[in-house]
């Protein structure tokens, strides 16, 4: 079976960010850049259903991202990817996750896999709607929140999870694309030995134009969401006190809290 | 890894075809250079860089390992239980960090020496038991195999070792040969009727005593198949072989993962395939399997003094005192500026000299010895300030902090003591000056007056005072002028010096150990000095100097400090203290105890 997981490179969760100039990005340089936690789930997913099969399955990594995410390919190469695509092309980028979802649905039609699988969502932009997007240009199914997959008979069952802890098991049919949740498995260390093997795997770059895309739809042109502004959060802090008896004080002090300060 | 290593060898017999130097030909490593007022200018500067797919496989290694160290490593109780757990051991093995060095045709990953070391920084970081359980097995244990084995040996054995199912360890020390390996007593006698050696004697200290499947075992002899004499050689034994045993792990102050143990050999018998590289050889190749250990070790080291500088910060910006965090303090700020200069510094030493090693240009065996006393030393101090920067926590077993302490401790003692690493690399460099101020000498007798001391000169080879700029980095980068020029005149007078000195002492100078102390101190300084500049010059080349900001305060912070120190060695280089101590240590050595007790 053919799986095709989709990854992105985002700045490591420790990175001190620094909003640029414009204030619509951040500054790159001296930020280290790591695979985003739930892709790593999703592509270990990958990795576990293709070992339970009879050896004649491939697992494509691929990435929409600038020449830095090279190094998250290399790493899901070293994990154990058998290739990758890396869409380094300046016009694929900087798109929101519609345009994201366009391009991986070209590579989908190009690679025709049987299950596509993601992380839930990225730890930088956080829309967590790529998944669904681009099960809805493929027509396929789509599922969010993925914390159990096991693949039998061209169909697929899918543990789901909801709210308060509880959890829905389905049967889809093949192809379909699922949004995998952090913690679903253990996720594997790399060896030494993945990684040299990895520098023998392919990894394979797409233009627009191969993957029969027109400029106007993908990257930034192509974006219906426009960022107008990114902000660090203000810190605040204040210091009040409430005077009065200890019955008065603390009745404002409830009156506050509900009235002001909505934790109550 | 306990080795402790002999004076007045040659620390690096040429392994291969390596320039010899001659008095017109340009000096084959930075210290060599120093040692005759030069600057090294092509072997130090641009500062070496990593070949990019190396590079990157090396990231990789090392991210890799931090993840699952992070998971799987607890330092604190693998000193608690002085034992690394087989989890931890397998978990390595693994990663495939026990085949780092070996050739990749022998199922390895052919790791360089900048590869190596970054990964034995990594390693120290996370914990030091970890760290020398593996140089034990890859810097010095399986390093002769990997240097001097026969292709049958590498292609039975090596696959193993790079597995990790076969654990090495370095078999070197006795109980009277420390320092002086020379004077080892382990027999290995050739046994004509079986056609095998017969080993006899007992080795102390032995790193992974208690975990290592196959030892490298040093022994003298007295011949063998092809008749050979009295030779000093290197053999593989295995454990299990009829006779070997090895005691239980000793008990030490620090690095209480790894197992430290006696061996004892009563006529073990190993097959002459089992002696690695010629007989008579053992001398050699301890030498250079040490030599890697030490750059390496040097390596350690800095990523520990790194590690450090985070905990110390960490605890600085936390704690509060007088309503503010003890980071904003003058004294706290000094120790963490230092420590950071410091970690640089001997950084910028082991890289320089790492990369050297793997372009396979000059010869770095006495850069090894000082990035290994420069790198310990570093740390000895980081751990001393982080202690002092975390106050009565970092006294309590409950925090990291002493247990950094005394795993800290060995690092300048095994691998050769700092002490013979500052004799013996010292000597080594002191050889080629040594050779041309006698030829100086002899031009004098020959010709008198002024133009016998030119003609000296001339020999020499060596700056006069009036070409001191001569010795200026002129590639440092313009923001480091100041600390160039500085560097430059140091540099200058240390090559004045040594000249001075070898004409005062002439061969006397090999037992002259306070000066030579001296004059090592101030080289390990001017090395690293050269090196941090090359560094930050060659950032601020590639990167401009903004992007190079970080490195450039750094520099000026170490090679200021470095310069002083070594000015200061050089200032008393035959110092008036010496003819005190020597009077005071004869009269400690008559009365063995404090000379002078103030109430009886």
């Amino acid at each position: 079976m053919k799986i095709l997981v989709a990854i992105k490179q985002v700045p490591d969760k420790n990175a001190r960010l620094v909003l640029d100039s414009a204030g619509q990005g951040i500054v790159e340089t001296d930020v280290t850049w790591e695979i985003n936690e739930s892709d790593r789930y999703a592509l270990e997913s990958a990795l576990r259903i293709k070992e339970a099969g009879d050896g004649s399955g491939e697992v494509v990594a691929v990435t929409v991202g600038p020449e830095r995410a090279r190094k998250a390919i290399s790493s899901a190469l070293a994990m154990g990817a058998d290739r990758a695509i890396h869409l380094a092309d300046p016009d694929f980028q900087n798109g929101d996750p519609l345009s994201v979802a366009r391009v991986l649905a070209a590579v989908v039609r190009k690679e025709e896999p049987q299950l596509v699988l993601c992380g839930t969502r990225s730890d930088d932009a956080g829309y967590g709607e790529t998944p669904i997007l681009l099960g809805g240009l493929l027509g396929w199914p789509a599922v969010f929140l993925t914390m159990g997959i096991e693949v039998a008979d061209g169909r697929v069952k899918v543990v789901r999870e909801l709210e308060a802890a509880r959890q829905e098991l389905s049967s889809i049919a093949l192809p379909a694309v699922l949004a995998v949740q952090s913690g679903i498995h253990e996720v594997r260390y790399t060896s030494l030995k993945g990684i040299m093997a990895a520098k023998k795997k392919t990894v394979d770059q797409l233009t627009p134009t191969e993957l029969g895309l027109s400029r106007e739809k993908i990257g930034r042109f192509g974006s219906r969401l426009q960022v107008l502004d990114l902000a660090p959060p203000v810190k605040k802090s204040k210091c009040e006190f409430i005077e009065g008896k200890p019955g008065d004080a603390a009745a404002a002090l409830v009156d506050r809290l509900r009235r002001d300060a909505k934790v109550l | 890894m306990a080795v402790f290593w002999a004076a007045g060898a040659a620390l690096r017999p040429a392994p291969e075809d390596l320039p010899t130097m001659s008095s017109d030909a340009s000096p084959n490593s930075p210290v060599h250079g120093l040692f005759l007022g030069q600057l090294a200018d092509e072997l130090i500067y641009p500062f070496p860089e990593q070949d990019p797919e190396q590079r990157e496989t090396t990231d990789q290694a090392v991210d890799a390992f931090r993840e699952w160290a992070r998971d799987n490593v607890d330092a604190r109780a693998i000193d608690a239980a002085q034992e690394i757990p087989k989890e931890v051991r397998d978990g390595m093995a693994e990663l495939g960090i026990m085949g780092m060095t070996v050739p990749e045709q022998h199922g390895g990953y052919g790791f360089g020496m900048t590869a190596y070391c970054r990964m034995v920084e990594e390693l120290t970081r996370h914990d030091a038991s970890l760290s020398v359980y593996v140089g034990a097995h890859l810097s010095i244990g399986g390093r002769p195999i990997i240097l001097y084995g026969t292709p049958e040996q590498q292609a039975k054995i090596l696959p193993q070792v790079a597995t990790g199912e076969t654990l090495c360890a370095f078999a070197l020390t006795e109980p009277g040969a420390g320092s002086d390996a020379g004077s080892m007593r382990t027999r290995a006698e050739w046994d004509p009727a079986k056609g095998v050696y017969r080993i006899n004697g007992n080795k102390i200290w032995i790193t992974n005593g208690g975990y290592a499947d196959l030892f490298t075992v040093f022994a003298r002899g007295s011949g063998g198949p092809a008749g050979e004499g009295e030779g000093f050689s290197a053999f593989m034994v295995r454990r299990g072989t009829p006779g070997f045993s090895n005691g239980p792990s000793e008990h030490k102050l620090g690095i209480r993962g790894t197992s430290t143990t006696e061996l004892a050999f009563v006529d073990v018998e190993v097959p002459p395939e089992d002696r690695v590289g010629p007989w008579g050889e053992g001398f050699k190749i301890a030498l250079q399997s040490l030599e890697t250990g030490r750059l390496s070790l040097g390596a350690g080291c800095t990523g520990g003094a790194k590690e450090m500088v985070r905990l110390a910060v960490e605890h600085a910006r936390e704690r509060r005192q007088f309503r503010h965090p003890i980071i904003e303090f003058g004294m706290i700020r000094e120790k963490l500026g230092r420590m950071a200069a410091s970690a640089f510094g001997a950084e910028s030493a082991v890289y320089l000299a790492a990369g050297l090693y793997d372009a396979k240009r000059g010869d770095v065996g006495v850069e090894a010895g000082y990035c290994k006393v420069l790198g310990s030393e570093t740390l000895w101090q980081a751990v001393n300030d982080t202690i002092q920067v975390t106050g009565g926590i970092g006294y309590m077993t409950e925090y990291p902090y002493e247990r950094h302490l005394r795993d800290s401790r060995i690092n300048l003692i095994f691998e050769g003591t700092n002490e013979i690493l500052r004799l013996s690399g010292t000597l080594e460099a002191l050889k080629e000056p040594g050779r041309r101020v006698t030829d100086a000498i002899k031009a004098e007798k020959a010709e008198l007056g002024a133009q016998g001391l030119a003609a000296a000169l001339a020999v020499e080879g060596m700056p006069a005072r009036a070409a001191a700029g001569a010795t200026v980095p002129r590639w440092a980068t313009p923001a480091l002028a100041a600390e160039a020029a500085q560097f430059g005149a140091t540099l200058a007078l240390f090559g004045e010096t040594v000249r001075a000195t070898l004409r005062k002492h002439r061969r006397a100078i090999l037992g002259a150990q306070y000066t030579i102390r001296r004059l090592a101190d101030a080289a390990i300084q001017l090395y690293a000095a050269s090196a941090a500049l090359s560094r930050a010059s060659t950032l601020a080349r590639d990167k401009g100097e903004e992007g190079a900001r970080r490195e450039i305060l750094l520099t000026r912070r170490f090679v200021d400090e470095a310069c002083r120190r070594a000015r200061h060695e050089l200032d008393v280089v035959d110092g008036s203290r010496d003819a005190m101590d020597d009077e005071i240590a004869g009269l400690l050595a008559i009365e063995g105890r404090y000379p002078s007790p103030l109430f009886t």
